[in-house]
């Protein structure tokens, strides 16, 4: 069975607004972005990343067809799929994306609440220092 | 009766009807599994999911209605056929006093060509079950993980389980997903699974059915479900508590508005079961409206949204 790196295999959030698909092809875009898979190296099987993550393989199927299109990996008839060339520098983009996307619906929550400029700031500082 | 293209789906039902007695347990079903996927079908006891599935395997015939399983009709289902299928609940027949590995025989010598020693052992040691143990000492759990083991070695087309994990522990039951994950894995197999545990389901399911009192209340992919199940929540700027109610009236794609329990009367909820975004800039165009969020909802979520009852309607 292949080794997973770390992070791929953490628990899904099954309850999470965000796709179970999403979730797994976010955390491959992550790996790509901090080249724990370098271009042209083999990725997880869809059997072996279904098992870790004890999810329908066809759930994984559904990731690998959507990385594919966006051609960020190929795929070699029996053999499994592949990172492309310079899909990490896309993937270090589009990890930007998805963080972006994570503060603005956390900004989004801080203005519900009536959060003002001052205190978010105040937050960010405690929370850059504390990470 | 058709053939057996990859195209066609394993099971169809179509407008079962099934009375004991007075009482209508299906009122008219209707639902497909095709091949290579895995369908759950979510129900509270009582709701028809056992009945229904003993008319797929034939225990019982419907009143009305169409079925086929693997293109044949269960109630006169020839050898060949059943031999394609495998059927597991946590009462299925196995026989106590035989040791395991005689357990194994016996079921080979029932299933002829489609068994598959290897695959029998493999998922024996994998489970870590002596084949010397008799069947009666083997505990709930164990007993679980041969069933599955004497249906999977059969090398089953289309696997029917009736609450397969029941009373099981989490070990038990991470085993009986990861053997599930494995089986769908060959594309043109497919898994019924009934089932409580909605945790389990929304690991493995690509597709759900809900069955609430003899009729399907809900079906489809579970992507596919959760783009139209969606919760959003409005600020309401008026003294009027009805506005929302009123104006979400008779608009498709909107199941009911609600408020949470000890939540104020300026903050309601609506529920969809067709989201699309023109119904919330329909909602959003009266001023005394505003939608505070939107998210879709988790499948158990909406399992308890169209198999409960109305919590919190007003």
């Amino acid at each position: 069975m292949d080794a997973v790196p770390l992070g791929l295999t953490e628990p899904l959030d099954f309850d999470s607004d965000v796709p179970v698909y999403e979730q797994i092809s976010n955390r491959i875009k992550f790996a790509i972005a901090r080249q724990a898979y370098r271009p042209d190296t083999r990725l997880p099987s869809v059997r072996s990343l279904a098992r870790n993550l004890v999810v329908n393989p066809n759930t994984i199927v559904r990731v690998y067809r959507d990385l594919e299109q966006e051609e960020l990996i190929y795929s070699k008839r029996g053999v499994g799929v592949f990172v492309s060339p310079q899909a990490d520098q896309r993937c270090r983009l589009d990890r930007l994306v998805i963080v972006e996307e994570k503060l603005r619906e956390a900004l989004e929550v801080a203005r519900r609440a009536n959060l003002n400029d001052k205190e978010l700031e105040e937050l960010w500082q405690r929370l850059r220092l504390q990470s | 009766m058709t053939g057996n293209s990859l195209e066609e789906p394993l099971v169809r039902v179509e407008n079962v009807r099934r009375n004991f007695g007075k009482e209508e347990v299906l009122k008219g079903v209707d639902f497909e599994v095709p091949r290579g996927s895995v369908t759950a079908l979510l129900g509270r006891n009582g709701s028809g999911k056992s009945t229904l599935m003993n008319i797929l395997i034939g225990l019982l015939n419907r009143d009305h209605g169409e079925v086929e399983v693997l293109g044949h009709d269960p109630e006169n289902c020839p050898i060949s056929v059943l031999n394609r299928m495998a059927y597991v609940n946590d009462n299925s027949a196995v026989w106590p006093w035989t040791k395991v590995k005689d357990e194994l025989k016996l079921v080979k010598g029932l299933r002829g060509d489609r068994w598959n020693d290897d695959r029998a052992h493999e998922l024996l040691t994998r489970f870590d079950i002596s084949v010397n143990k008799r069947v009666q000492q083997l505990s709930k759990g164990m007993l679980a993980r041969l069933r599955i083991i004497l249906a999977l070695a059969s090398d089953p087309e289309l696997i029917l389980l009736d609450e397969p994990a029941l009373g099981l522990d989490l070990f038990a039951r991470r085993d009986l997903l990861e053997v599930m994950i494995e089986t769908v894995e060959k594309e043109d197999r497919a898994i019924l699974i009934s089932s409580h545990l909605i945790d389990d389901v929304e690991r493995v399911a690509d597709r759900v059915i809900f069955l609430k009192d003899g009729l399907v209340v809900a079906q489809g992919g579970v992507e596919d479900l959760r783009q139209r199940y969606r919760r959003a929540r409005f600020h309401v700027t008026t003294d009027d508590p009805h506005i929302l109610k009123r104006c979400t009236e008779g608009l498709l794609g909107v199941r009911r508005v609600l408020i949470e329990p000890g939540s104020p009367h300026s903050e309601q909820v609506v529920i969809f079961d067709d989201f699309n975004k023109s119904l919330l800039a329909k909602l959003e165009s009266n001023s005394n409206l505003n939608a505070l969020e939107t998210r879709r909802m988790s499948l158990r979520e909406i399992y308890f949204e169209v198999l409960g009852g109305n919590e919190g309607e007003f």
